[in-house]
């Protein structure tokens, strides 16, 4: 049996998004899917930051020589942090508290988010709630073929309508967390990021989100009741990666709640493979 | 503006497993479920390095600037065992595997590299390949179901040799399991303590414990046969099996099972399992042979 140790672990905070980025972000990118929300979450802030020189968020990365794990705090004391082993999460731990820092949400691999929430949770007399999780999809190369006659459609304002009603029906069914999914479609119009399989007509959709250095998720994938069960979740899902391999990306990522046994399906038949399971953990404090 | 880089990204061979197992075990070991399959395979190795040199496992990690990227097994069959690795670190890997003359008959690791690793060797040997079995690892750390009072969980004896070897067959069959010795299989489990029963109160499943790493070991084996089938009895010696193995220090259970096969994935999230992520076996025609597996290959 091993012994591990790791004498020389410390955390290490960086000042800002683009020098964490510096320490950390080719780092992370060699496990680009695993952490493609904190590498998402990381290029908008160092996008805001270029922009008005300020940045509220905190950044940490656990370095024992090198880096070994990574975190920031970003919006109300939430914590996006990498996989990071056993061993490491005593030392994160014990490094926050020393900066004085608390946190109320920690979101990561599913069992770096309990083993830290746990540790969280017992030195401050907290309790430690997981919470809703996503099991992660890579799709590097598509195994399926798009059926004749149909084709991929960026969304304009013409089809904003549609968009609109498909997103209302996606965030009723699954329970997305969002309080105005029209906004969201028309949001995603604009940017040219939502996009509709027609087969003539528009029968399913899904968006572009967080790109990352090398590749992009696609999100609100969602086929209308009446239309199911006709392959069109698949072709659009086969159409958006395919385009977006093609235009260099080395893969695309998805998301589906774990005990989504359609959408696990889904992706599989259309060629992704498991990559990881992200949990989200809370700390309610004693009495709260 | 130009941005040039050189990998400095260079293939290393450990001539002795002790060397592995000191610098590179304890990189595996950071994330031990996932490299389960070579951490579980390094004390065989050391153990069984007296063989005949032509025989011996080759161990490597790729790495840079002394920092470890990746890490990789030829075995004597010729089977690829490999670590999460970028495309960058398997250019190297490969392209050291054929300076050294290592054939490679199948790559087993991470889906994405396991495949992206055998599609290289592919193009690069003119060789076909078949993308095979994916295996989805689930981690468990916190038991969300108990397992009824009404059963137990119970060491397997010698005792139980007579029923336990049909279910271990049936296992074998079902799972498509690798080894077809399923009496050799029963008995080292046993043996070893490692073999358990659900006893309701007569024994109506098993699961066994396999692979220990730092923090945690397999549950794998679990089986019901098909009578005792859609009450609970899988779900209750996987919880059993857990719960006796955190009371007794262990940190973490990890659980292999077929992305595909919904049944048993439910049974696994049920108890509280997170998906970790997939493992994938790809196999490599020979060089020589026409390449019968061309049509699978091109359409993988």
């Amino acid at each position: 049996m091993y012994v591990i140790e790791f004498p020389s672990l410390r955390l290490v905070e960086s000042k800002d998004p683009i020098s964490f980025a510096a320490v950390a972000e080719a780092w992370m990118t060699q496990r680009e899917a695993e952490n493609h929300v904190i590498l998402s979450v990381l290029s908008g802030l160092v996008a805001g930051y270029r922009g008005t020189g300020a940045c509220t968020s905190r950044f940490f990365t656990l370095q024992d020589g090198n880096v070994v794990a990574a975190a920031l705090i970003a919006g109300p004391r939430m914590v996006h942090i990498t996989w990071a082993a056993l061993e490491m999460v005593d030392p994160i731990v014990s490094g926050l508290q020393n900066c004085g820092y608390s946190i109320s949400q920690i979101h990561g691999p599913g069992h770096v988010a309990f083993f830290l929430g746990r540790a969280w949770a017992e030195r401050t007399r907290a309790t430690a709630r997981v919470g809703n999780s996503q099991r992660v999809y890579q799709l590097a190369r598509v195994r399926h073929e798009l059926p004749e006659g149909g084709r991929l459609v960026a969304a304009g304002e013409g089809e904003l309508a549609v968009a609109k009603d498909w997103m209302r029906e996606l965030v009723g069914e699954t329970g997305y967390p969002c309080e105005d999914p029209a906004e969201l479609a028309r949001r995603h119009v604009t940017d040219g990021q939502l996009h509709l399989w027609h087969q003539p007509g528009p029968v399913a959709m899904g968006a572009y989100v967080e790109p990352t250095p090398n590749g992009i998720s696609i999100e609100h994938v969602y086929v209308p009741r009446s239309l199911r069960r006709k392959g069109h979740g698949k072709a659009v899902i086969a159409a958006m990666a395919g385009r977006m391999l093609a235009a260099g990306k080395r893969f695309c990522f998805l998301r589906a709640d774990p005990d989504d046994w359609t959408a696990d399906r889904l992706f599989q038949a259309v060629g992704a493979r498991t990559i990881c399971e992200y949990a989200q953990c809370s700390i309610v404090p004693a009495g709260g | 503006m130009y941005v040039v880089q050189f990998s400095t990204m260079k293939l290393v061979e450990y001539s002795d497993p002790r060397a592995f197992d000191q610098r590179v075990g304890r990189w595996l070991v950071l994330r031990e479920a996932e490299n389960h399959f070579i951490i579980g395979m390094i004390p065989e190795i050391i153990a069984g390095w007296t063989g005949a040199s032509n025989a011996r496992p080759r161990l490597f990690a790729i790495e840079d600037n002394g920092t470890i990227n990746a890490a990789a097994m030829r075995l004597g069959n010729g089977n690829l065992l490999i670590t999460w690795a970028t495309p960058e670190a398997l250019d190297v890997l490969i392209n050291g595997l054929a300076e050294l003359n290592c054939v490679v008959t199948s790559v087993f690791g991470p889906g994405h590299v396991s495949g992206l690793c055998a599609r290289k060797i592919a193009e690069r040997t003119g060789r076909a390949f078949e993308v095979g079995r994916a295996e989805r690892i689930f981690q468990l750390a916190r038991l969300t179901y108990s397992p009824p009072d009404s059963g137990r969980l119970e060491v397997a004896t010698v005792a139980d040799q007579g029923f336990l070897l049909p279910w271990v067959e049936g296992f074998i069959k079902e799972a498509e399991y690798e080894t077809k010795r399923a009496a050799e299989v029963m008995q080292a489990l046993i043996a070893s303590r490692r073999m358990y029963l659900w006893k309701n109160p007569m024994p109506v499943s098993m699961a066994a414990w396999v692979c220990p790493t730092p923090h945690g070991g397999c549950i794998n084996f679990v089986y019901t046969p098909e009578e005792y089938r859609g009450k609970g009895h899988g779900t209750a010696v996987v919880a059993g099996l857990a719960r006796h193995l955190f009371a007794n220090g262990t940190r973490f259970c990890f659980i292999l099972t077929d992305p595909a096969d919904h049944r048993t994935n439910h049974i696994y999230q049920k108890v509280g399992a997170r998906t970790l992520c997939e493992l994938l076996r790809c196999t490599l025609a020979p060089a020589q042979t026409p390449s019968r597996l061309a049509a699978q290959s091109s359409s993988n």
